[in-house]
């Protein structure tokens, strides 16, 4: 308080010096501008048949806790305001998000008023760090990492107190009992086991269960009579005569047969390890966490790939290019096979229609052991996703707003992609499906769409049995992806890590670690590629992850995967 | 007398050779700068396809204004135009008092304690509380999302403050002030009618030096804003440019978005460039004509 | 003044202090309004530097945001020692110093250089033209600048590869291969700041009088001469301060290029302590781990700042106090 009041004194005193000095009082901007946007009032009327209940008198015979009824709604009598922190996307183009029609909709038949903090996407993590440390709202949606609760679990309000979900959240805890029961374990903070957060999202997404996927050249196989290898040898054959027999026949040796891209997230060298069994630094095999970089097979991937660098059929700059330059490779129809989304995200539908999936092969040695980075049904829900703090002065209440967005499928989906009609519908058999907009625009997008009518993945945890559905017939478009995800999801590796929270001395005492030990591997598998391997480097390679504590880190997993923390 | 006619001949043939030399230089290094200028300019009316795959060296190649399309469709260019144009010139004059005054004062050897200022001025240079306390600072003056506070911060510098002093150090010579002081001038006037006209020139250079920060800068905004109204154009910019680059594997959710994304920021990426920078280029000859050689001298003539 | 010096000798040195106090109070009399001068800029200092510099305690504290910054708890040198004891620290710490000084070495002497120049040429519009333009790449951000380097020197289609091949040699992995990362880096540096860092150059060589230059003409000095013994001197007060500026940013390699030029294959060299505070910052986001490092990059720096500003001092008369 004291502090608050000599900061203001000091400050008056600056800026009069200041003003006087200049000679130019009075020329300043004025602090605050315009006066506050009128809120939400007005968009009353736009509110659903869900407004059921009538104009609240004094009278209502509702049960109550301080000012907020239990069940029904209105929530408050009066309009309740509260703060919210709100992850804005770059791609929503709304002024406030109580120009969102899931938001309308709920003030108007809660009687709660949101005052949003929108935080720009890119500078997130600074922002909420401040504003923990300062004056936190009183809540997040889709702002925290595990890091940020780790550390102020005291700041948030202990959601699994007695019968406080029960009473004031009861839809929530009904789906998470009847459709989602593990989601309690997955929501307990440790140490103490506390639940500080509700789920968001889509609970999983059968497009986002492959990553990249490797495509192929089709046209150019055809064009050289050439079939889709099956294993290295073939693709070997494949990449050499891609290089040198002139595929897309302009006469000039310009094919690259091979590229990749580390800055793009789904195109690293990496994603190429399938054929060795190698999905990443390391492999869960019954319940055992084993790294897999300080083995023959890595060697003999990492070998394998130095031999195509030697011999021009890998793209080297993968290593340096930016993912715009990347792309350009693919949009010029110059490259032969590439690890990626969907190959129409990047070229123009022609150049992608010639290109087809290239399932993993197999690898000398490895025979039937090939696979696929990816899980299937992967959980996507954000743990995090809403959190109360304790600075909020009437937790029920707010409670109560969400367990109202959450209250049903469709008002779930008008959070997350705006009113019924133009991305969903309901059909006929009850669920929801997917629709394509037709009046879409350069300057408008689907995903413009999207962001600006709903926020998407800030939306109540959507189950697995709500998911949007695609239809084949109405909207083939919407499928492209998920035809991909079919010919590899055979190949995904059936066990994975735990989906536990852990604390903060736990997750900083892996951070140190890997921060080392990933920079390290980097570069090791970078330098093997473009310089190849020879035994005193892979045994000289042995001892330094032994350095950077590779014996620690699985250490650190294994116990993970035990539950020993 | 041929003694020095030869003289005179054998020195305009060095003067000839060095001319030469220093044009050649500057000329070799004008090409090396203009270029990737020019680079920007026409890849900002490019197909971002062409421009990564370096398929063009001296003309637009698939041309498109799509880029500035983009950049100006969005209002908000226009708010923040407006918004960086008040933080800019306000903050501005308020850098140019406060450096060039404090500098001045400390340039003068007859201020006693003057060493200590400047070594608690240089201090804050290297040591800095983080974040989080300036942030309960800024907060407890209740200065967080105002317009004032974008004036205030950056006007002050110490690095600048450090340049105007060693530059009245070294234009300012002891004899004038003595000569000034001796006639009964104070402090106040030899400052005002002595000593500001013979500084256009450092004046110019600050009042470059702050404007550019202030135009530039966007991350007090970042932390201190969070009405849009009052975003500086580089926050905008900002948000433009490096979205992009915040995909990564862990935090993708939507990947389709992410792609697209990605291309729309490869189409503005330069022409956020040109829209940037041209305002604050435009200062630029006003501030050059106090660089000419003999402004001073006419100054203390006059 | 009359007593001999003998018996003075008790007395002498009281006496002096005294005048000399005496002549500082009449020196801090008349020139009073300095410090009005001084107050601007100290009121800004106090409360946006001053201020808040107690976070720095942080440093050797473990930051529980709940807890504030004062009742956090104490850990003593933990994050000091964590940072020393890190397998890599001595690589960082290497990169760290030779890039920034690979850096100054490069980029200090040009902007003079350049000023020199351009204050010599005749041609007035040239003079403008050049100063102008020279200045723009100031304004390039750097994810842009990064992009076009990737561009230029791609080894399949950067110009500056089909140039080299023009000439019969291989093309050149610029990005990829380690050994040039550093030249890369630092000239690409040069190139956007010569111009801009020549500013404050020109403003100082348009101090210098033309009777100067006039009568050094009269004495018969070559161009060369007089840049020598006129322009030189005359902008070497600013040369000595902005080196000694420079040389207390040792430790501080901006964090944003460096890591936007970072690939795994040129990791040996473009891992610096700003790039390593990052990794570990998005891993775990150890607000007081980042200060001790900060802290620590800075007492490093302050005491360079220190020992350069004397040395300065003594060799060329100009340095910060």
């Amino acid at each position: 308080m004291n502090a608050k009041k000599t900061g203001k004194r000091l400050l008056s005193a600056a800026l009069c010096s200041l003003l006087v000095l200049s000679g130019c009082s009075g020329s300043n901007e004025p602090a605050s501008s315009a006066p506050e946007s009128a809120p939400a009032a007005s968009s009353a009327p736009a509110s659903s048949a869900a407004a059921q209940s009538a104009p609240a008198s004094s009278g209502d015979a509702r049960e109550k806790v301080g000012d907020t009824y239990v069940t029904g709604l209105p929530v408050t009598d009066e309009v309740t305001t509260f703060t919210v922190a709100v992850s804005k996307h770059t791609f929503d183009k709304t002024k406030t998000m109580n120009e969102k029609a899931a938001f309308i909709q709920a003030e108007a038949d809660t009687n709660i008023h949101i005052d949003w903090i929108e935080v720009l996407q890119g500078s997130g993590d600074e922002k909420v760090n401040i504003m923990l440390a300062t004056d936190p709202p009183d809540a997040f949606i889709g702002l925290l990492n595990e890091n940020m609760m780790a550390k102020n679990t005291s700041q948030f309000v202990d959601l699994s107190e007695e019968g406080l979900l029960e009473t004031f959240a009861p839809h929530i805890v009904e789906q998470y009992n009847s459709e989602l029961p593990e989601a309690w374990d997955m929501l307990k903070f440790p140490p103490d086991g506390k639940i500080y957060s509700l789920m968001t999202g889509m609970q999983t997404n059968y497009e986002n269960d492959g990553e990249g996927i490797q495509f192929i050249n089709k046209v150019w196989l055809d064009k050289l009579g050439l079939s889709i290898p099956k294993t290295t040898e073939e693709y070997y054959n494949v990449l050499k005569a891609f290089k040198e027999k002139d595929p897309n026949g302009n006469g000039a040796a310009d094919e690259i047969p091979i590229t990749f891209c580390q800055e793009d997230w789904c195109s690293h060298i990496t994603e190429f390890s399938g054929p060795w069994g190698i999905t990443g630094y390391y492999k869960i095999e019954n319940g055992q966490f084993i790294p897999t970089v300080d083995k023959q097979e890595y060697r003999d991937f990492l070998t394998f790939y130095h031999q195509l660098a030697v011999e021009g059929l890998l793209d080297v700059e993968g290593f340096s290019q930016t993912s715009q330059q990347y792309f350009s490779k693919q949009k010029e129809r110059l490259v032969g096979t590439f690890n990626g989304w969907v190959p129409s995200g990047t070229m123009d539908d022609e150049t992608a229609a010639e290109y087809v999936v290239l399932p993993p092969m197999s690898a000398p040695g490895m025979e039937g052991k090939q696979v696929k980075i990816g899980r299937l049904n992967k959980p996507r829900g954000n743990r995090l996703g809403f959190a109360i703090t304790t600075a909020c002065p009437n937790k029920e209440a707010l409670l109560r707003w969400w367990d109202y967005l959450s209250s049903s499928t469709e008002m779930k989906y008008i959070v997350r992609y705006g009113e019924e009609g133009t991305l969903w519908e309901t059909r006929d058999d009850g669920k929801v499906y997917r629709k394509t907009p037709q009046n879409l625009t350069e300057d408008f997008t689907m995903e413009n769409m999207k962001y600006t009518y709903g926020m998407v993945d800030g939306c109540p945890l959507i189950n697995l049995s709500e998911i949007e559905i695609k239809d084949a017939e109405k909207d083939p478009g919407s499928l492209e992806r998920d035809r991909y995800v079919d010919q590899v999801k055979d190949f995904f590796p059936k066990e994975f890590l735990p989906i536990r929270f852990v604390d903060s001395q736990k997750a900083s005492e892996r951070a140190f670690i890997e921060t080392e030990l990933n920079a390290y591997l980097e570069q090791f598998i970078a330098n093997s590629i473009v310089s190849g391997i020879d035994d005193a480097s892979w045994e000289a390679h042995l001892q330094q992850l032994q350095a950077y504590d590779l014996a620690g880190w699985a250490q650190w997993y294994q116990d993970f995967i035990d539950g020993k923390f | 007398m041929a003694a020095q006619e030869k003289k005179r001949i054998r020195d305009t043939t060095s003067d000839r050779i060095f001319n030469i030399v220093i044009h050649t230089i500057l000329i070799i290094f004008l090409i090396l700068v203009i270029y990737p200028v020019y680079f920007v300019l026409i890849a900002s009316v490019s197909d971002p396809t062409y421009v990564n795959s370096g398929d063009f060296l001296l003309y637009p190649k698939g041309f498109t204004l799509l880029g500035y399309q983009r950049v100006f469709q969005d209002d908000r260019i226009w708010v923040g135009y407006g918004n960086t144009l008040i933080y800019t010139v306000l903050g501005t004059i308020l850098g140019i008092l406060a450096n060039i005054l404090a500098g001045y004062a400390l340039s003068r050897h007859d201020l006693p304690g003057r060493n200590i200022v400047m070594a608690l001025f240089v201090f804050t240079m290297y040591f800095g509380g983080g974040m989080i306390p300036f942030y309960i600072i800024i907060n407890n003056m209740n200065m967080v999302n105002t317009r004032a506070l974008m004036v205030i911060l950056g006007s002050v510098s110490v690095y600048n403050i450090i340049i105007v002093r060693s530059f009245f150090v070294s234009t300012i010579p002891l004899e004038l002030q003595e000569a000034a002081f001796i006639d009964g001038c104070t402090n106040q006037r030899f400052f005002i009618s002595i000593v500001l006209p013979l500084s256009k020139a450092i004046v110019a250079v600050i009042a470059l030096y702050t404007a550019v920060g202030y135009w530039n800068s966007y991350f007090n905004a970042l932390i201190f804003l969070t009405d849009t109204s009052k975003f500086p154009l580089q926050l905008y910019l900002r948000e433009i440019l490096l979205t992009a680059k915040t995909a990564d594997a862990s935090n993708i959710t939507d990947p389709a978005a992410a792609r697209k994304l990605e291309t729309m920021v490869e189409v503005v990426k330069y022409g956020v460039i040109v829209v940037s920078t041209l305002p604050i280029l435009c200062v630029y000859p006003f501030i050059q004509k106090y660089f000419v050689k003999g402004v001073m001298i006419g100054a203390i003539k006059g | 003044m009359s007593f001999p010096k003998t018996a003075a000798s008790p007395a002498a040195p009281a006496q002096q202090s005294k005048s000399n106090l005496q002549k500082t109070l009449k020196l801090m009399k008349r020139n009073y309004i300095l410090y009005l001068f001084l107050l601007p800029a100290a009121v800004y200092l106090v409360l946006y530097h001053y201020a808040p510099m107690y976070g720095i305690q942080l440093a050797f504290k473990d930051y529980i945001p709940a807890k504030g910054i004062w009742g956090s708890p104490w850990v003593g040198m933990k994050w000091f020692n964590t940072f020393f004891s890190s397998p890599r620290f001595w690589v960082l710490l290497k990169n760290t110093v030779v890039i920034s000084l690979y850096s100054l070495a490069a980029s200090f002497p040009t902007p003079v250089i350049l000023a020199l120049i351009i204050n010599n040429v005749g041609n007035n519009k040239l003079r403008r033209f050049s100063q102008t333009v020279t200045y723009i790449p100031h304004f390039i951000s750097v994810v842009v600048l990064v992009g076009m380097i990737s561009v230029f020197f791609s080894p399949r289609s950067g110009f500056v590869n089909t140039i080299i091949q023009f000439f019969g040699a291989e093309p050149i992995y610029f990005m990829g291969e380690p050994q040039y990362f550093r030249h890369m880096y630092v000239w690409s540096g040069v190139w956007q700041s010569t111009g801009w860092g020549s500013i404050i150059y020109l403003a100082a060589l348009a101090g210098v009088g033309p009777e100067l230059h006039e009568a050094a003409i009269i004495d018969g000095a070559s161009r060369l001469k007089r840049i020598w013994h006129i322009d030189l001197p005359a902008i070497m007060p600013t040369m000595v301060i902005l080196l000694i500026m420079n040389c207390g940013q040792v430790m501080n390699v901006g964090f944003e290029k460096i890591y936007l030029m970072q690939n795994s294959l040129n990791q040996v060299y473009s891992e610096v302590i700003s790039t390593y505070t990052y990794k570990i910052g998005l891993l775990q986001a150890e607000y007081s781990y980042s200060t001790a490092i900060g802290l620590f990059n800075n007492v490093i720096n302050f005491i360079i700042l220190i020992a350069v500003n004397k040395i300065a001092g003594k060799l060329s008369g100009s340095s910060l106090w």
